[in-house]
């Protein structure tokens, strides 16, 4: 277990050691010619600028002199043209220092953290569930051990599937490494290493600060450049007005501009090749640091063999691609990046060729793909395992029959830490407190990232919608519409429609999600958007309805024979989605005892209290006195339905009654458990009352505490 | 006037290639003593995390006592060891034996997390299999500490051996440094693990 670094022959870290010599003495002249192209470009500029002026205090002296009757001054003498030229030098090159210097300050603000948080990570959980990030971070703290340099901090790209790490930061103590959810998915722990080693070689070398000076270097020449489009700017107004001159002055803009546009050519070309030089240092950095080259060859390999390779899908990644291992747009070979093909063989020259299929290595990952669960949510539904048994995936993703973990963050104010949703939903700024409500714009992401999780759609576009309910809903929507398949087109375009938000069409977003969705169950999708507010009928346009029916519909008819817990989240939901009408009877909730008997029954049954006690409690709560209940057993789906139903259209105050009698039966054997939780939020939703969370006083209230259960969707938001 | 001036000369440029070269062994030295602090820290965690895995190790392998022991054994001849070293890496024999110690402890980790491969209750606890990979972590943190002490170490001893540093060297102060090297055997007996 204890690999032997120390039989490592010294020739091979001669061998290195030389490699990277001879690799940085390029790069050293590289940097040389850029700043022999710099220079050249000054001095022309300067030039030219020095026989202008020159030329032009001449003539202004040419005309004083004629003016005054005195002979015409000598052009050579009358001009010092060494001090033109010097001051024109000058000027040229503050020009460009100065823009390199803002360009530097904007590029340096804020530090390694900043492009990573703009980028779409967050910083890695040190206390994380997820075996394959701690191992990451682990690698890396292993990496900067062997460099003798302090451990950058640790950021995860949650939503990207390509493999990829990153690198960011100017200081050693201000760096950051960042990886994507498929590098830590499809690399195994030596591969983790070997690219996280690479990406600590750009920072052990300073890679980064000398890039960032060549850039903004560049930035600087490119002013001549403009300062050339500016005069031809002049010279065009000039020409336009008649005035004399304009041809001069095309020439020189012409002139400058065209210094400069070919220095910055020149010199961005030297920078870019500067860049590659120093990745394939940094290759050599790497296999040095870990003794090893196969890792890194195999996961290069495995890069190349993998549909995505190290593509980014967030839309930052153009202004940071230099940063990455890989190419950022998925492609073998990347303008900075050496071709991958070309990396391998100068590590290993014996290499046939043949690229590595990619397969998953996080077989023991605690985050569904497709579902982002954050494990705190499904660790405090998950049944308790017994010691020594894993608790099968199923379980700890559908603790609660029916909609699952997927539901509780969006409605459940507190769970889950801000990172798992904001993470979701890059430059999001969640901030809640456990306990506060949900702000409404975030609770809309909150379901869609919940949902999405592992998927990734970072269109700007998209993410821009995100951040309103009717966007997040769209995005939704089109989420559970390309996994459904039985919903005809028309009824997804008129659904997004009607959402107001007509660019985001469905045929964009699928083209968008090209990530295949894990296979949920169809019905907890539906649920899923019904429960977000989507609802048939009220308020929305009239071609919605149908659309929305169809979803009802769908989960309205049970797909296996669930028990009464099921029955039960499907009355809440399809209550929430289409209210039925209450109190339009006569009647009194004495004339309904029987029917109250079932539902008092059914709240006996689920709570396992004694059926007498329980018919006794409810009665003399509700004000019906004695009640007759027929057993569990003899209890009927329709004959609840008929119940409630009937009960519905009682006067408020018999529903209240009614209500108040189900609560102590719930109460009455000291504790209440979910399913009396649930029981009675349907029947409020049913009888149309508020909920009132004192009716679940109770000394064992689960998990949750307070809120246990499911609790109803919440209609407000249209 | 003339030759007192070269002699002049010559004194300073001495003096400061002298300086030059103390600067350059101190700082290598002073790089030797961090890296060697660092394997101290690596080892410490590492120490500290063993009396862990063999509590938890304990309860499922009921017929491993020799290996189990092995373990505790070899763990505390290398705490010792590490007393006896007491942060010195000039101290060659303390440092031969800390190496000779410290691999056999790894020698018998290694057994040991061989072993537990063929319980599956063990190897389904998820304590244990967090403690695997720390402990997993840890070993690759005490062998690139090591790694890196000994390039460190090199370098020191190049600079120390090269003209003209070599003249001064001793006068100076600067002994010679000890690379830690595993002893051929427990070297040579590279233990592959693969876990899943």
């Amino acid at each position: 277990m204890t690999e032997n670094r120390d039989a490592y022959s010294a020739t091979a870290i001669v061998e290195y050691e030389r490699l990277q010599v001879e690799a940085r003495a390029e790069a050293r002249r590289l940097t040389t010619a850029f700043v022999v192209a710099v220079a050249a470009v000054a001095a022309i500029a300067a030039t030219i600028v020095a026989a202008l002026s020159g030329i032009g205090v001449f003539l202004l002296e040419t005309q004083e002199a004629g003016n005054q009757g005195l002979p015409p001054p000598s052009f050579r003498q009358s001009i010092p043209w060494g001090w033109v030229w010097v001051l024109s030098l000058l000027a040229v090159a503050g020009l460009i220092s100065w823009i390199k210097h803002q360009v530097q300050k904007g590029l340096v603000a804020g530090g390694g953290v900043a492009i990573a948080r703009q980028l779409g990570g967050r910083p890695a959980d040190l206390n994380s569930l997820d075996p394959a990030e701690r191992r990451f971070v682990n690698v890396v703290q292993e990496i900067a051990i062997a460099a003798r340099i302090p451990a950058p901090e640790v950021w995860v790209l949650v939503s990207e599937h390509g493999v990829n790490v990153f690198n960011a930061g100017w200081t050693h103590e201000t760096t950051v490494i960042g990886v994507t959810r498929g590098a830590l998915e499809h690399l195994t722990r030596d591969e983790l290493q070997a690219v996280a080693a690479q990406s600590m070689a750009h920072v052990f070398h300073g890679d980064a600060r000398l890039n960032m000076r060549l850039m903004a270097m560049v930035s600087g020449i490119a002013g001549i450049a403009i300062v050339g489009e500016d005069l031809l700017d002049t010279a065009r107004r000039m020409a336009e007005r008649g005035q004399r001159g304009f041809m001069g002055m095309y020439v020189v803009g012409g002139l400058i501009k065209g210094s400069g546009w070919i220095g910055t050519y020149a010199a961005s070309l030297i920078q870019r090749s500067v860049a590659r030089r120093d990745e394939l240092t940094a290759d050599a950095t790497a296999i040095e640091l870990t003794r090893d080259a196969e890792p890194l060859v195999r996961a290069y390999r495995r890069i190349g063999g993998s549909r995505y390779k190290g593509r980014i899908r967030h839309h930052a990644r153009r202004r940071f691609n230099h940063l990455f291992l890989t190419d950022t747009r998925g492609k073998v070979a990347g303008s900075i990046h050496p071709d991958l093909r070309e990396r391998i063989l100068r590590i290993d020259p014996d290499w046939t060729g043949k690229m590595l299929e990619s397969q998953r290595h996080d077989k023991d990952v605690a985050v569904s793909d497709g579902i982002a669960v954050n494990p705190s949510v499904a660790d405090r539904f998950a049944p308790v395992a017994e010691p020594g048994t894993t608790p099968s995936r199923d379980q700890e993703l559908s603790p609660i029959p029916g909609l699952g973990a997927v539901m509780l963050p969006l409605v459940d104010s507190g769970i889950g830490s801000n990172e798992a949703v904001a993470g979701g939903f890059p430059g999001i700024q969640v901030d809640f407190a456990p306990g506060a409500p949900i702000p409404e714009p975030v609770a809309g992401m909150a379901g869609a990232a919940a949902l999405l999780g592992a998927a990734t759609l970072f269109d700007r576009r998209v993410e821009k919608a995100a951040q309103v309910p009717r966007g997040a809903r769209a995005i939704l929507l089109g989420v559970v519409l390309e996994s459904q398949g039985r919903l005809s087109p028309e009824a997804a375009r008129t659904a997004l429609q009607c959402h107001g938000e007509v660019e985001f069409g469905l045929i964009q977003i699928l083209e968008l999600l090209q990530e295949p969705l894990v296979e949920a169950i169809e019905r907890d999708r539906a649920l899923l958007v019904l429960s977000t507010g989507g609802r048939a009928g009220k308020g929305e346009p009239e071609h919605v309805e149908p659309f929305y029916r169809s979803l009802v519909e769908l989960v309205g008819k049970p797909e296996r024979a669930g028990g009464l817990d099921d029955w039960m989240l499907r009355e809440l939901v399809l209550d929430a989605a289409d209210p039925r009408p209450s109190g339009v009877g006569n009647a009194s909730l004495d004339d309904r005892r029987k029917d109250y008997g079932v539902l008092v029954t059914l709240m006996a049954g689920l709570g396992g209290s004694d059926p007498s006690i329980a018919a006794s409690v409810a009665g003399h709560v509700a004000g019906v006195g004695a009640l007759h209940l027929i057993g569990m057993r003899s209890l009927k789906v329709r004959d609840l339905h008929k119940a409630l139903d009937l009960l519905a259209a009682l006067p408020e105050d018999d529903r209240r009654r009614a209500r108040a009698g189900l609560a102590a039966c719930a109460s009455a054997d000291g504790s209440i458990s979910e399913p009396e939780v649930t029981l009675l939020k349907l029947t409020s939703g049913r009888f149309d009352l508020d909920w009132d969370p004192s009716l679940v006083k109770g000394d064992d209230l689960g998990p949750l505490g307070a809120t246990t259960g499911v609790p109803s969707p919440d209609l407000s938001r249209a | 006037m003339l030759p007192v001036v070269i002699l002049i000369v010559l004194v300073v440029i001495v003096a400061v290639v002298a300086i030059s070269i103390y600067n350059r062994l101190n700082g290598l030295r002073e790089a030797v003593r961090t890296a060697f602090s660092q394997i101290d820290v690596q080892l410490e965690r590492r120490y500290d995390l063993i009396p862990n895995l063999v509590s938890v190790a304990q309860r499922y392998l009921d017929h491993e006592e020799e290996t189990l022991t092995a373990v505790i054994e070899a763990r505390a001849s290398a705490t010792q060891a590490r007393l006896e070293v007491n942060g010195d890496p000039g101290n060659t024999e303390a440092m031969s034996a800390l190496a000779s110690a410290d691999g056999s402890l790894g020698s018998a980790l290694g057994r040991l997390l061989a072993v537990s491969e063929q319980y599956p209750d063990l190897k389904a606890d998820r304590t244990m299999s967090e403690l695997t990979e720390e402990i997993r972590s840890t070993e690759n943190r005490v062998s690139f500490a090591r790694q890196a002490y000994n390039d460190v170490t090199r370098r020191y001893e190049t600079a120390r051996k090269a003209f003209p540093a070599l003249l001064l060297s001793s006068p100076l102060g600067f002994g010679e440094m000890n690379y830690l090297e595993t002893t051929t055997d427990e070297a040579r007996e590279r233990v592959l693990v693969e876990f899943n």
